[in-house]
Parts: structure tokens; sequence; C-alpha cells
């Protein structure tokens, strides 16, 4: 299969899809409410003292412990990606230039 | 005596074979029907083959039959216990849904090397020893090269050259490590192996090729975006799941694995990110989910081992459903790179549907398939004590939800609107992504179906209010980042290019020293050659050149004698040393 080189065809939208369109604005605001929620959930009915031996480490247990976990390692994560594409990103035809 | 497996079918008077045969058998019925009005006979045959597959597997009594006496060897063809079981079921249910996927294909060849490559992997599986388990370790190596190959594009012609060469080499050590194995023991049964030989280091470096292990990895982000749609599907289901089984069967406990598998799960998260071709993301995130599988091995309590297993069935269902939703993709837009992509929720509601499904499987969501099966490994980490690689297969959780749950989806379905109008999957596409999207729902929701088939019973319960609650934590924030990065402009964008891996080393390095050496030993050549000149030269030109002792024509009486004398100086030289 080719990878066929595709234009977008003219009078595509090329703004950004949460500006757009209406569906992407409501998700968000759900993503919001949806993470409030699941540390709010957490601060009313705590997790039991035996839950910790098998779910948790010593280091994180406090309240919204694996959120921001999860949040970090994300930022890190985008953060060390930046990085490398500085140490390995060649243009696309990289090893096709060498032959011959 | 039916072996202890739930679904064991008793069929009097059916004895089974061993699975490999029937897809060998397929797959030459198959290539003897390439005339095209028998169409209708090649796809007939290519779904019902794994059906009556699994039939037969089920009959299948436990212990070990089929037992071939070749030379000095006992080639055992079928042992058949849990784990084998497990894994048999798991390929025929693959070799079925990747059928149904590939069904329209009109490509003969492909349709042979799927069935055989499912063969190969199902024989592996049941070989009772090390021999058997090496000749299906290179029926697995070609007949998938053959469907890198099936791209047929100059690019798959080289990935798929690189892919047979690696997976020849791992073929290699595991018969290097089988002989020294039978020289040291006088045993050849595939049981554990350990790594307190030589031959336990070659078998294991030989199973490592296939798993990708660091720096041996790079042959998965090679070949599998270079594959056909249904070919990257197939090749995705079996050969490294293959290789979690040969693990599973003769390393378990082995130590040196967490720490392996533990940077398997790391690194490629990062290259995910960046990465713009959303199979190879896939392929990247691949590594990453066999991280995970390898550290449950190398823990090695049954609550691990269970989880290695159940992770790689989950996985041939997620990552198979991933790859099938990039396929449809793929042979609608006629590329996956995430830059040009954009907006197909439009055009492929149900392909969207799918993938989403899919990626929340991976991300191991509650209620998905991955949930269920990751957990026990986490667990069991915890459990014995790993407690900074447990931090580490965290981190690469929230990472894998950040590249293939979220980013595959919304790079190809939603992102910005890139103007594509393209129709819906073809229906046996749907299908295939249908049963792969209800399986990853099924177990995820009722654990107790996979559970049920594991090899041990380890009594873990996957849905506890904390265990929940913190994935959902861990998952929503990851979610939240990937929003907040987005807004803001710092997530990386999608960029058309090459990133270098491991494989820059055999690519770039490797052809550089080559040439190096080449060029350094035509100038000790040519200095050589300079530094007889003078008297060697003339005396070699008396001797060869024209009119030289060497060059002259003589008569063949002579010759005759000259072959006479020599043979009657051997021959007096024989008498006197013997």
């Amino acid at each position: 299969m080719k990878a066929a080189p595709h234009t977008p065809k003219k009078g595509a939208s090329e703004s950004p899809f949460w500006v757009t369109r209406k569906g992407a604005r409501i998700a968000l605001v759900a993503l919001h409410i949806a993470v409030l929620v699941a540390v709010v959930t957490e601060l009313i009915r705590p997790f039991p003292e035996d839950a910790h031996a098998v779910e948790r480490v010593h280091a994180l247990d406090f309240l919204g412990s694996f959120a921001i976990y999860g949040f970090v390692a994300c930022v890190i994560l985008v953060l060390m990606g930046r990085v490398l594409r500085r140490v390995v990103m060649r243009d696309e035809n990289y090893y096709h230039g060498d032959r011959g | 005596m039916p072996v202890d497996f739930p679904l064991h079918l008793d069929l009097p008077g059916i004895d089974g074979v061993p699975p490999a045969l029937l897809f060998f058998a397929g797959a030459l019925l198959i290539a003897l029907c390439r005339d095209e009005s028998l169409r209708w006979l090649r796809s007939l045959l290519l779904i019902t083959i794994p059906l009556v597959g699994a039939v037969n597997m089920l009959t299948l009594d436990a212990g070990v039959s089929w037992t071939w006496r070749v030379l000095d060897f006992e080639l055992v063809q079928l042992r058949v216990d849990r784990l084998s079981m497990l894994f048999g079921l798991l390929f025929h249910l693959g070799a079925f849904m990747g059928a149904i996927y590939s069904i329209r294909v009109r490509d003969t060849l492909q349709h042979v090397a799927s069935l055989a490559y499912a063969g190969s992997a199902l024989g592996a599986v049941f070989a009772g020893d090390l021999i058997s388990l090496f000749f299906y370790w290179e029926g697995m190596a070609l007949s998938s090269a053959f469907l890198v190959w099936a791209g047929r594009t100059p690019n798959s012609n080289g990935a798929g050259l690189r892919y047979l060469a690696l997976h020849l080499l791992s073929g290699l050590l595991l018969l290097a490590g089988a002989v020294i194995s039978f020289q040291s023991t006088g045993e050849i049964a595939f049981s554990y192996v350990g790594t307190e030989s030589v031959a336990g280091w070659l078998i294991l470096l030989a199973f490592g090729i296939k798993c990708g292990f660091p720096f041996l990895h790079s042959w998965i982000t090679d070949a599998y975006p270079q594959s056909t749609p249904s070919g990257t599907v197939f090749l995705s289901m079996f050969t490294t799941k293959v290789a979690i089984y040969a693990l599973a069967r003769g390393f378990p406990g082995t130590e040196v694995l967490i720490p392996i598998g533990t940077v398997m799960a790391l690194f490629p998260i990062f290259y995910a990110v960046i990465e713009n071709d959303l199979r190879r993301v896939l392929g990247y995130s691949m590594i990453n989910q066999i991280g995970f599988m390898v550290v449950g091995v190398g823990i090695g309590t049954e609550l691990a081992l269970n989880g290695a297993v159940a992770h790689a069935f989950n996985e041939v269902l997620f990552k198979g459903l991933l790859f099938m939703s990039m396929g449809a993709v793929l042979v609608r837009v006629r590329h996956v790179l995430g830059s040009d992509l954009g907006g197909l929720y439009r055009s492929m509601p149900l392909t969207t549907l799918f993938c989403v499904v899919g990626a929340a499987s991976i991300s191991a969501f509650p209620l998905f398939n991955g949930f269920v099966s990751k957990s026990l490994i986490m667990a069991a980490m915890i459990e014995e004590g790993y407690t900074l690689g447990w931090l580490g297969l965290l981190f690469a959780s929230a990472g894998v939800f950040h590249h293939a749950g979220i980013k595959i989806p919304y790079f190809a379905f939603f992102a910005h609107d890139s103007g594509l109008r393209v129709a819906e999957a073809p229906r046996n596409m749907l299908l295939a992504m249908g049963i792969a999207a209800a399986l990853c729902i099924s177990v995820g929701s009722y654990p107790a179906l996979l559970y049920k088939l594991l090899p041990w019973d380890s009594g873990y319960e996957p849905y506890t209010y904390p265990h929940v609650m913190l994935q959902v934590q861990l998952l929503l924030f990851s979610a939240l980042a990937f929003a907040w990065l987005k807004l803001t402009g710092i997530y990386p964008p999608e960029l058309r290019s090459v990133n270098l891996d491991a494989d820059w080393l055999y690519r770039r390095l490797g052809v550089r020293v080559w040439r190096l050496l080449v060029a350094a030993l035509g100038n000790a050549r040519r200095t050589a050659l300079q530094s007889i000149r003078g008297t060697p030269q003339r005396w070699a030109r008396e001797l060869f050149g024209r009119g030289g002792v060497f060059t002259q024509t003589a008569e063949t009486g002579t010759a005759a004698l000259l072959v006479g004398a020599m043979l009657a100086c051997y021959i007096l030289i024989y008498y006197v040393t013997a």
C-alpha cells in the first residue's frame, strides 16, 4: 500500500478541533468534571487500610496520589518526547538518501 | 484423559491431530486454488480452517502424543496442557478474526502465508521439544516475512529482508542452544530452561529477539508498518505471543527479565509520542505491552505468570483491533500518517467506535480487558516487593493511555478536519473489528471468562473499590494532561519524519562501517601491490607473462606425464606416512 501524499482539500477547516466543534467543547468540560468527581469520590470514601498492601505503596499513600502521578507522568513524557525529537528526528527520506 | 481445560469437547470416535497440520493443509489447498473462479473456495477455506481447527484442538487429550522418531530424537508434536491450550485457543481466535478481516484481499500469497504462519505459531506452542520448536520457529519467520513483502513496495522489500535476517538469527541461536543443551544433558525436551548454562543464555537471546528485547526490538517498528492492512493484523497476533509463551515455559522466575521488561515498557512510549506513522506508534506500544508480560514472566509467581499469559491473550484482542482499525483507514485513505489525517469520525463512524474500544482496552480502563490482565502483573509486582519497577510500570501505564489510548484515535479520527471524505470500512472488516471489540468488552466486564482458562488459579479479584478508583484517577488525569498540553501547544505536533532507533545501528552505522572496511581493504591491497614493484614483479612477469614458463604450450603427453608423476609422489608420501 503506497503512502500517497495527501494535501487537504480547499476549504477544509484548519482551526483546532475544540474551537470549531461544539462536541469537543462539551468533551473538554466533561473531562474536567470527571477529574473533579474522581478526586472528590476518594475524599468522601477513602480507601480501606487493608487495600494498601496490594494497591498502593507507602510513597503514594495520600489523597489523589495516583491522579498526580498520572498527570506528572504525562507531562514528563511529552517534555521528554520533545527533547528526544531533537536528538533522533531526521528527514522522512533519511534512509533512502543512502542508496547507491 | 481429558485435559483440565474448561472448554474440552468429547467427540466420540474423533482423535485430534496437531493443530498445525490442519493449517498447513489449508495453506496448501489455498495455494492450489489460485484460479480466480475458485475464489469462493479460498474464502471458505480461510474461514472454516480456524473453526474446524478450534473444534479439533478442543478434543485433544492432556499429555504428550504424536511423537515422531527421527534419527535419535523424539520429536513431540503435541504436548497438551493448560498453557499450550490457552495459546492454542488464542491463535485459533486470532486466525479466525484475521481471516474475516482479510477475506476480500485478492492476493493468494497473503492467504497462504497467513495460514502457514498461524500453523507454525500453533506448531511452536504445541511442540514438546526444542528441535520441533526450532522448525516451527523458522516456519514462522519465513511465512511472516512473506506477509511483510506482501506490501510490495521498495520499503517493504527492505524491511522484510531485515526482518527475515533477524528472525533467522533467532532460529539459529535457538538451534545452537538446543544442540549445546543436548550435548550436555542428552535431552531435547522443551521445559524449564533457565540461565544456568550457556545453552540457556543462547535460547533466552533467541526468545528475546522474537520478544523485542531492547536493541533487538526494531524489527517490530521497522517491518509492521510496511505490510499490507491485513498482513500487519496477522503479524501482530502471533510472533511476539509465541515468544511470550516460550518465555513463560522456559524462563519463569528469571530475575533478569524484570529490568528488561521494565525498560521495554518504558522507552517505547517516548518514541510513540513523536512518531507520525500511526501503525508504527502501535508497534511501539506493542513493545511496551510485551514489556509488561516479560516482567510478569520474570517475577514467576503463579499470579504473575497468569498475568503475563492473560495479558498476551488480551493483547491479541486489543492490539489486533487497533491494527484492524488503522488497516481500515489505510484501505480507505491509502496512508496512516497522523500529520495528514483527522476528522475521519464523520466518514468512518463505526471504525472510530471500534478504535476507541481498542484504545480503552489497551489503556486498561475498567470494564475493558486490559484492566483485568495488566492488574495481575502489577499486583504480583507489589506482592513480591518490586516497588521501583512497579512505579516504572505505573508510569508506562499512564504513557500507554497517552500514546495509544488518546493519540491514535485522536489524530486519526478527530483533531483538525483534514478534509478527507471516504467511505466506511468494508463490511467484513467491520465484522472482524466488531468481534474483537465485543471480546474486549466481554472479557473486561466479566473477567471470569478469561480467568477460568488461565494455567493457574490465582484467586485475584480486579474489581475492588480502590483498584478501580486509582486506575480511573490515573487515566483521567493523564487525559487532562494531554488536553492541557494540546491546548497550550506544548504537545509536539505530528511531523513527517524518521526517528532514529536501534535499527540505525545496522541500517546506517553498520553500512558505514562496512564501507570503511571495504575501502580500507582496497587501500591495503593497492599498497601491497605497489610495494612489490621491481624484482618480484619482474619474476612474476617472467614466470606468468607472455612467453613465461607457465604460459608456454606443451604436448598433451607432457601434461599426462606430469600428472602421473604427481600421483606417484602422492602415493609415495601416503605410503611413507601411513
